[in-house]
């Protein structure tokens, strides 16, 4: 199973592969919003990047 | 991979679920999912799970491996996921972005994951649908599973 592509490099097509998304932590406990490309700025409390994989089974292409 | 230990909160009625955190097993330039058996792979990969995880894996991982850095001694499985580079703003030299590990593994420990298996997404409970199965047998290649009407990969 795998979520993303390591060809993206856009943020339309970042925005289209839904089960990678990143936080930028405020702190351990404030997440902050989920974002589609990665954070512009410092982030105190590290990235946190979600790979949310889907639930439905599915071959690889 | 930044963890926190923050109580999951579902909106639907909670009735299954399973979070658990697993260190660092490797940082390799392998991908037996998406280039099996081709060493090195294309992209770097942080790497954590079961002792048996190899550039080239077939059959049942599980039958393979005798342990694992995850707190589930139940099972072998291996997640991994790309590695993050920051990109020096003035000389374009790359530093690789250590990973922060979850807080419930041991002190001491550097880079990790934490791992959710949850209902159908976040916020919709498809057990009725999706039954949830602790550690159903996965096959490579990936990912087919042999149990009719898991959701678990």
């Amino acid at each position: 199973m795998t979520v993303g592509s390591p060809t993206t490099s856009s943020l339309a097509e970042a925005k289209g592969h839904i089960g990678l998304r990143y936080n930028c932590l405020k702190t351990t406990l404030n997440r902050g919003p989920e974002m589609v490309d990665f954070p512009d700025r410092p982030c105190e409390g590290g990235i946190f990047a979600v790979h949310h994989f889907p639930a439905l089974v599915a071959h690889l292409p | 991979m930044k963890s926190v230990s923050v109580a999951l909160a579902l909106i639907a009625p909670v009735q299954a679920g399973l979070r658990f955190a697993c260190s660092s097993l490797t940082t390799q330039r392998l991908d037996p999912v998406v280039e099996p058996g081709k060493s090195p792979s294309a992209h770097v990969h942080h790497i954590v799970g079961g002792n048996a995880f190899a550039p080239e894996m077939t059959g049942d991982v599980g039958e393979r491996g005798t342990c694992t850095t995850c707190e589930m001694a139940e099972d072998f499985s291996n997640y991994w996921t790309a590695v993050l580079y920051f990109k020096h703003p003035t000389n374009g030299s790359y530093h690789r972005v250590p990973v922060v590990n979850n807080a419930a593994l041991a002190a001491g420990t550097t880079g990790g994951m934490t791992i959710y298996y949850t209902q159908h997404d976040f916020t919709t409970d498809g057990l009725k649908q999706q039954p949830i199965r602790a550690f159903p047998p996965v096959r490579f290649p990936c990912c087919y599973i042999d149990v009719p009407g898991s959701n678990t990969f």
